[in-house]
């Protein structure tokens, strides 16, 4: 049950961003923040500009984007992150992520945990007995790993524009159309 | 393309916005009655365009057909250009709506000014000089869409010229594509149906 409520909170996270070709997609993992930044057919955006600012519009830090269009930061403060990706020629999106869905980082640095829950026994201090933290700590990591392809399938979603929106939207056409007819029509 | 919400400043959006009304003030003039489906058929022609993606040059570019709707409607492409980048943005979130004023003009400025430049051409005796103007009014309303685009970058901080390559560069194959679609849509239409490249505005 537990690990259900994690899913749904990590899906919480999650924010889409777009205007026209331009993406990006932004999630909490850990301590770090993912965005995959992409056109609206799926190709990613290289070196696009990432700009974060915190909720009181401060730039706290920026990047360019890799050759598959992702770019990762560490979480810099608890804070509102507005994440905002400029891929010139007039092409920007922005996403949000908000304030209760960034962890808190009250820990100090500790040692990287590897994926592997196999971990715990290869540790050779056996007599040191595992706390609730780490497991804690342990379970996230395996989750959010688990999660990844889940995060790639609902970015891919987003890409694909809607053959029911082409449609409606000459639908629409041909209903202004028909409007201005008849208006015409009644003046003459 | 389509220039998305938050990146012009609000003095381009105004003067974007009000030129577009002034444009679609006179498009709407000059339709008459038996020419709207003309104008919404080539509106629709616009608004699925820009799904159409070229998969040429450095960036992502798809279609604009511009230079279509502008030899054949004139000033009319402003409200069928206005119709087609609203839905754009309400569907498809291309561009968007602080920004339709500023985007309609840049596409259908080039459009209205192709009219012009070639109309005259594409409606002349010689079929060979027609497909010509054609390829030229398909390319150049693409390059002028392009330099309207990057001038209005220019008062955000990009640098003009930077810019200006920047999209002109990628647009390059799509001003290639258009010019070709261009010419071959005069020279069918000059078989089938010639009153239709009359155009509305004259």
């Amino acid at each position: 049950m537990k690990r259900i409520k994690y899913i749904f909170l990590l899906l919480g996270v999650i924010s889409i961003g777009s205007a026209h070709k331009v993406n990006i997609f932004a999630y909490v993992e850990g301590k770090q923040i993912f965005t995959q930044s992409y056109y609206s057919n799926g190709k990613p955006i290289v070196s696009g500009i990432i700009e974060v600012f915190n909720a009181r519009d401060m730039k706290l830090l920026d990047g360019e984007t890799d050759k598959n269009g992702e770019f990762s930061f560490l979480i810099p403060e608890k804070t509102e992150l507005k994440i905002i990706l400029n891929a010139g020629m007039g092409h920007r999106a922005e996403t949000v992520i908000k304030e209760k869905d960034i962890p808190t980082i009250e820990k100090p640095p500790k040692k990287k945990v590897t994926s592997k829950p196999a971990i715990i026994t290869e540790n050779p201090k056996t007599d040191e007995y595992i706390s609730k933290e780490d497991i804690k700590d342990i379970v996230e990591q395996v989750i959010e790993q688990k999660m990844r392809p889940l995060f790639r399938i609902l970015a891919q979603r987003q890409r694909t524009i809607s053959f029911v929106d082409v449609i409606g939207g000459i639908g629409y056409i041909i209903g202004i159309m028909g409007l201005i007819m008849y208006l015409k029509s009644k003046k003459k | 393309m389509h220039i998305s919400e938050g990146v012009l400043a609000a003095p381009v959006l105004v003067i974007g916005a009000a030129t577009a009304v002034i444009g679609c003030g006179v498009g709407l003039k000059k339709i008459d009655y038996d020419k709207i489906p003309r104008v919404a058929v080539l509106s629709s022609a616009f608004f699925v365009a820009s799904l159409i993606h070229v998969p040429l040059g450095p960036t992502n570019v798809h279609l604009v057909l511009n230079g279509i709707v502008g030899i054949i409607l004139g000033w009319a492409s402003f409200p069928a250009l206005l119709v087609a980048l609203l839905l754009q943005a309400v569907l498809f979130q291309f561009g968007g709506i602080t920004t339709l004023g500023i985007n309609t003009v840049n596409m259908a400025l080039p459009a209205v000014i192709c009219f012009y430049l070639f109309s005259a051409l594409i409606r002349g005796k010689n079929r060979i000089l027609a497909m010509i103007a054609g390829f030229a009014a398909g390319f150049i309303s693409v390059f002028i869409s392009a330099t309207l685009v990057a001038s209005s970058l220019v008062f955000t901080g990009e640098e003009f010229m930077a810019a200006a390559k920047l999209v002109v560069i990628a647009h390059f194959p799509v001003m290639v594509i258009e010019g070709i679609i261009t010419a071959s849509v005069v020279g069918f239409l000059r078989k089938v149906r010639p009153k239709i490249l009359e155009g509305i505005a004259i």
